[in-house]
């Protein structure tokens, strides 16, 4: 809990989740196809690369 | 004056997305008048523990830690169920504390409410800077007096009294920035990754803010936390928009206002909260969970022209919801946003059938509204978002073939929702009695007329559904009840599997079986969806060749 009034005890530092390596645009679309849209909201396909998930350096 | 806001954890499957913005913008309002304050944000402090629920005993211990003179607790209909296992917990570690419940959970039926969660002294129906600020002045002036105080249900024994409807704010530039330094931020950055765009799954310290109050969509299956003039005509009409209206109109006439249905603040009060952000936390992207930023031109416009202005479109992007209709309309909207920073745009389509949008979504959107929109967003080269749902209460067969058609035509791989109707949307409202028949059938015994007893025992019986149903409300990937016509459960989660595969030669196959047995019109598919069916392929080769069949 954190309050305005007194100093927070026994903090545990949370581990962090985001990962640490930056992916590409590339990286990014490939990460994509393996999670699927399964419990997510969508994943768009083309047929033209050039027009696809907003990927300018394919 | 000593205050705790209670956080559930929500969303269990996943970390931490949100700041809880409820109980750090009534938190700034603590601050001002000078009072003391926590967040107990079990939804963060729930990473400490492997992601499962805050231990009570560790719970007990930070409530009973201080004398509280009121605790708050807050958030979506799909915590509930979990507030419902808090509340004893809270009336046993701080008996003498008004308790106080708000937020979409408890604003539409604030005195079903009080029922089920007997520990709760107070609801604050809908919006909350206003009311909990008086309700903190009564407390500091030592009276328990809150009658006089709008929009609240409180409890009297074993009934309720629901005090005179607040006024929604007027002017949301009066509203303080969120009490930043009281959230759980490292928490919140830990968890900074959304897989929506390149920008935001890189980002190491994302913030999420909120600035817009409802929608100026009517869509039926949508509530907005009792922030929109939509809102307060159900919850006071009790489903009857027009009775509701007619008390809403008191209220506006009282306070010298009209409540519409979507509020903004200013654009340079949504720029000065990010620059707040930037200069605090040295955040990289920004959530703007609005819940409609696209549907206004003037303010997006504005805003994200004084967001460029300001500097920070180049360092800190952001992502944002939006609607087909207003995109489709004025596309040029989209290169606007991109320009200054917008990485990803996340759209409701619900479903590529007009007869479905036009008669059970009324969102006010077409299937050519969303092949513009979704043509204009590939043409921007930004992410495109879109979520669908299946077993709106009119949709058969067809209807579900458009949707699958739409995504086969544009290549998509889609796992839709599965429509709940959540109590506030007038779908619940619409048919509130089926749905509580699904928790408990002698319901629909009574509303047939089979079954006959007394009111209390029918009201009774009600209650405990509406419970059932509450507690199984989660984020829609799961069943709960349906309000479909012609589809139940199981059957949509077949068809859900179905179309996610995009697998329409076994949903079509399964269509015509079904449509022998049983005859009913939801599963005959139309002359237009055989190029999909391999039984009507079959039918036609036998045709054909003149083969004599039974099909």
């Amino acid at each position: 809990m954190k309050t305005n009034f007194k100093e927070i005890k026994n903090q545990k530092i949370v581990s962090n989740e985001t990962p640490n390596k930056e992916l590409t645009a590339k990286e990014f679309e490939d990460y994509v196809i393996k999670s699927g849209a399964r419990g997510s909201f969508m994943i768009y396909r083309s047929k033209n690369e050039d027009e696809e998930m907003g990927i300018d350096d394919l | 004056m000593k205050i705790l806001f209670i956080v559930p954890e929500i969303r269990m499957d996943s970390g931490p997305a949100h700041f809880p913005f409820w109980a750090a913008i009534l938190a700034a309002i603590v601050e001002k008048k000078g009072g003391k304050v926590g967040i107990l944000d079990l939804n963060a402090l729930r990473t400490k523990y492997g992601g499962a629920k805050v231990p009570t005993k560790i719970i007990e211990e930070e409530i009973s830690s201080e004398d509280w003179d009121l605790i708050g607790i807050g958030g979506l209909t799909t915590v509930y169920n979990r507030i419902k296992e808090l509340a004893p917990i809270v009336k046993k570690m701080a008996p003498s504390s008004i308790f106080l419940g708000g937020g979409g959970w408890s604003s539409y039926n604030p005195d079903e409410i009080l029922k089920l969660i007997p520990e709760l002294d107070l609801i604050c129906i809908g919006e909350g800077e206003e009311t909990f600020s008086e309700i903190y002045d009564t407390i500091e002036n030592n009276s328990n007096d809150f009658e006089n105080i709008n929009g609240l249900c409180i409890r009297d024994k074993d009934s309720c009294i629901w005090t005179k409807p607040r006024a929604l704010i007027d002017d949301l530039n009066t509203v303080p920035y969120p009490a930043y330094h009281l959230l759980e931020t490292d928490v919140y950055f830990a968890f900074s990754s959304l897989p929506y765009s390149v920008e935001s799954f890189n980002s190491k310290r994302r913030a999420s803010v909120v600035w817009e109050r409802g929608c100026p969509r009517g869509c039926t299956f949508c509530s907005h936390n009792g922030m929109s003039r939509i809102d307060l005509q159900n919850i006071y009409g009790e489903g009857d928009r027009k009775a509701g209206e007619k008390l809403v109109r008191i209220s506006d006439k009282e306070n010298d206002t009209f409540q519409l249905p979507a509020r903004w603040p200013t654009p340079e009060y949504a720029v000065n909260n990010v620059k707040l952000l930037k200069e605090k936390f040295d955040v990289d992207f920004i959530s703007i969970v609005d819940e409609n930023m696209t549907s206004n031109l003037k303010w997006t416009t504005e805003f994200c022209d004084l967001y460029k202005k300001s500097g920070l479109s180049d360092k800190v992007k952001w992502g944002t919801l939006g609607d087909a209709p207003s995109v489709a309309v004025k596309p040029e909207l989209i290169q606007i946003m991109k320009d200054a920073g917008c990485a990803y745009i996340s759209f409701g389509f619900e479903s590529a059938s007009d007869k479905v949008l036009n008669e059970d979504i009324q969102k006010g959107q077409t299937r050519v509204h969303l092949q513009k929109t979704l043509d204009t967003i590939l043409k921007a080269k930004l992410t495109p978002l879109t979520t669908f749902m299946i077993g709106n209460q009119h949709e058969n067969i067809n209807d579900l073939m458009e949707t699958m058609d739409f995504w086969i035509q544009n290549n998509a791989e889609i796992d839709p929702f599965i429509c709940t109707p959540y109590v506030g949307s007038p779908i619940y409202y619409n048919n509130k009695n089926r749905i509580l028949s699904q928790y408990d059938p002698k319901i629909k015994l009574i509303e047939e007329g089979k079954l006959k007893v007394d009111k209390e025992t029918e009201s009774k019986w009600k209650l405990d559904a509406l419970d059932m149903f509450m507690t199984d409300c989660g984020d829609a990937y799961q069943y709960t009840a349906t309000i479909s016509e012609y589809f139940s459960i199981p059957e949509l989660f077949a068809i859900k599997n179905l179309m996610y595969q995009k697998d329409s030669i076994r949903l079509l196959a399964w269509a015509h079986e079904r449509y022998e047995e049983t005859h009913e019109p939801q599963w005959k598919h139309d002359v237009k969806w055989a190029k999909y069916c391999n039984v009507c392929k079959a039918e036609s080769l036998m045709n054909e060749l003149q083969i004599p069949h039974q099909i």
